[in-house]
């Protein structure tokens, strides 16, 4: 606290070395001071629910009472439990559709936007909204519109075209996750496309200038101009997913909590339900030591590869 | 961007120069057409759904089978949902989310400012360690996990069914924390050497010189922290599901269940939920986006 100095950190015009300037105590006190607030907040609402939760993972506790401490012994179960199997795998089939379709759909809607003069504002207004939509109430208008009796679905079956979507698609144990799927996606596709318009939007013209002297078609100038030029930014997107993916939960436990038979259950609603219905916190603690585990790996290669000088 | 000569416009009036007309030309009536049926995936749902919430429930399957136009717009307009849903205590839960939304952005933008402010300004030691801590702690634990701890240390509090218990766990938001970081370190020293000069304190130079100009950073730090209580659900559920306390979210969400879904009411609460991000996010987008790009390309 001794080094407490002024610095203009981002300018770095007037660096005040640490000792050239003593520090009044109470002027110390006072600096830490905007600090307090939110680190009195962040000890309750992250630091000690994040360690808490972690531990837990290793004792046996119904939420209530003294947690047993049990060692790996979750963990022991975890590997026997096949609905534990079965939802990190559609976790994994999670992460495998959102590292595609919506990153083609966002870098598309981006692409399109961003050759356009007239009118971009307000469809990047239009295609944002859904993502700043509550899951709830996007849930409730799929749950709507997706009802095998009402909407899309009948009408197709009007046309002779059947058991596409006038069956029950978040009822059944073969569509339920990838119909949940389909309505996050909805709900998120914008949110790339406008986080893509930006990063392109920052291209240096002259790039495209010099590809087309090169003769390069629309499609090579795209390969060999745009995507180089956003790699940053689709590299955060896809590590963003990655995280997501792990964790994801609102639009799952909204839409299906899970079911049919585990169908659709992820880590998230697992967790959830093993916690808050079925008193087994200890349990739900290594599932989320889990989720962790991979966030983590994730955030890792991120900083490993960065290190490793990858432009990333 | 505005500013930004437009890539793809350049790349098609020299196309036209070099005479070398593209095979798979994307011509801006097709360029436009896309991007048109890219509203309509986005709208059509949402009109479906706001057409329903303005029918009589029996109407609302009726005009969607088989599918007419008539399902995309109210003909039989009543209020009938809306009506039912106040005379049910929704008005209630409304009050109740924009209290929440609105003692959030205020207490809790004064907390995430005033950290942000000393992550961005100050040196001390061990500074990076517990922004890190901070940041890397919120974003790799799943929420759902720390909501076990987080719920137990709340109840030890006695602050199940508490406004307490809804509104603090939501003040701390670190993606703001950044957002005020990267805004004010990026302030000149020269304005805040002038008044420190002059003998004000920390606390006063924030308040007189760095608030004036920080417009866009307080725009769209209060923009992400009101809608993200507006939408939030999970919290309020497992904390404060006594019917006074209920918020939006969570009335329409326990509204499928309780009443064996009435359609149109349960998109009247959707719809009403849903209008209140939407008005905010038209005329502030440009704040929201940079906020939002701006950390992510950090």
């Amino acid at each position: 606290m001794a080094t407490v100095q002024a610095t203009a950190q981002a300018t770095g015009a007037r660096k005040v070395k640490p000792n050239e300037q003593k520090i009044p105590l109470a002027r110390v006190l006072g600096r830490w001071a905007f600090m307090w607030p939110i680190l009195a907040l962040n000890l309750i609402v992250i630091v000690i629910p994040s360690i808490a939760g972690l531990g837990i993972a290793f004792t046996e506790w119904s939420g209530y009472g003294q947690p047993e401490f049990i060692g790996l012994a979750n963990f022991d179960r975890l590997m026997q439990d096949a609905v534990f199997f079965k939802s990190l795998s559609n976790n994994i089939v999670w992460t495998a559709i959102f590292l595609t379709i919506p990153i083609f759909m966002g870098l598309l809607g981006a692409y399109l936007l961003a050759g356009i003069k007239r009118g971009q504002m307000i469809f990047r207004v239009l295609y944002f909204i859904p993502f700043v939509l509550a899951s709830v109430v996007n849930a409730q208008v799929w749950r709507f519109l997706l009802h095998h009796r009402v909407g899309i679905g009948p009408w197709l079956a009007e046309l002779g075209i059947t058991d596409i979507l006038d069956v029950a698609l978040f009822g059944k144990a073969e569509t339920a996750l990838y119909t949940v799927a389909f309505v996050d996606i909805w709900h998120f596709w914008g949110f790339l496309v406008v986080i893509y318009l930006a990063a392109m939007s920052a291209v240096d013209v002259e790039l495209y200038e010099v590809a087309r002297l090169d003769g390069a078609s629309r499609f090579q100038q795209f390969r060999y101009v745009t995507l180089p030029s956003i790699r940053p930014t689709i590299v955060f997107t896809l590590l963003m997913i990655l995280i997501w993916s792990a964790t994801v939960f609102d639009y799952v436990y909204i839409l299906t909590s899970g079911k049919p038979a585990h169908a659709s259950e992820v880590m998230g609603t697992y967790l959830y339900e093993t916690a808050f219905f079925r008193f087994d916190a200890g349990y739900a603690g290594a599932i989320g030591v889990v989720m962790t585990l991979w966030v983590a790996l994730a955030v890792g290669g991120f900083v490993f590869l960065r290190r490793r000088g990858w432009d990333v | 961007m505005s500013d930004a000569i437009n890539p793809a416009t350049a790349r098609a009036s020299s196309a036209k120069r070099h005479g070398k007309p593209l095979r798979a030309t994307l011509t801006p009536g097709i360029v436009y057409t896309l991007l048109i049926i890219g509203v309509l995936i986005v709208v059509i749902p949402l009109m479906w759904a706001m057409a329903a919430s303005f029918t009589p429930n029996h109407k609302v399957f009726e005009y969607a089978y088989p599918f007419t136009w008539r399902a995309l717009l109210p003909v039989d307009f009543t209020m009938e949902a809306y009506d039912n849903l106040f005379a049910r205590g929704f008005g209630r839960a409304i009050a109740n989310t924009f209290f929440l939304a609105i003692a959030t952005v205020i207490i809790g933008g004064a907390v995430n400012a005033l950290a942000g402010f000393a992550f961005g300004r100050f040196e001390f030691r061990g500074k990076n360690v517990l922004f890190l801590t901070i940041i890397m702690l919120s974003f790799l634990v799943p929420v759902d996990l720390t909501a076990i701890p987080r719920y137990i240390l709340v109840n030890s509090f006695g602050w199940i069914n508490t406004w307490q218990g809804l509104l603090i766990p939501g003040l701390a938001n670190s993606l703001v924390i950044f957002l005020f970081r990267q805004f004010f370190a990026d302030i000149p020293q020269e304005l805040i050497d002038a008044a420190r000069v002059d003998g004000a304190t920390w606390l006063r130079v924030l308040i007189s010189i760095i608030l004036p100009i920080s417009k866009p950073v307080l725009v769209a730090a209060g923009l992400l922290m009101f809608i993200s209580q507006w939408n939030s659900f999970f919290w309020p559920l497992l904390v404060a599901p006594r019917q006074e306390l209920r918020v939006v979210q969570v009335e329409i969400s326990l509204a499928v269940g309780q009443y064996g879904t009435i359609w149109n009411e349960l998109l009247a609460g959707s719809m009403i939920a849903a209008v209140v991000p939407i008005l905010l996010v038209i005329p502030f987008q440009r704040y929201y986006v940079e906020a939002i790009t701006g950390t992510g390309l950090e």
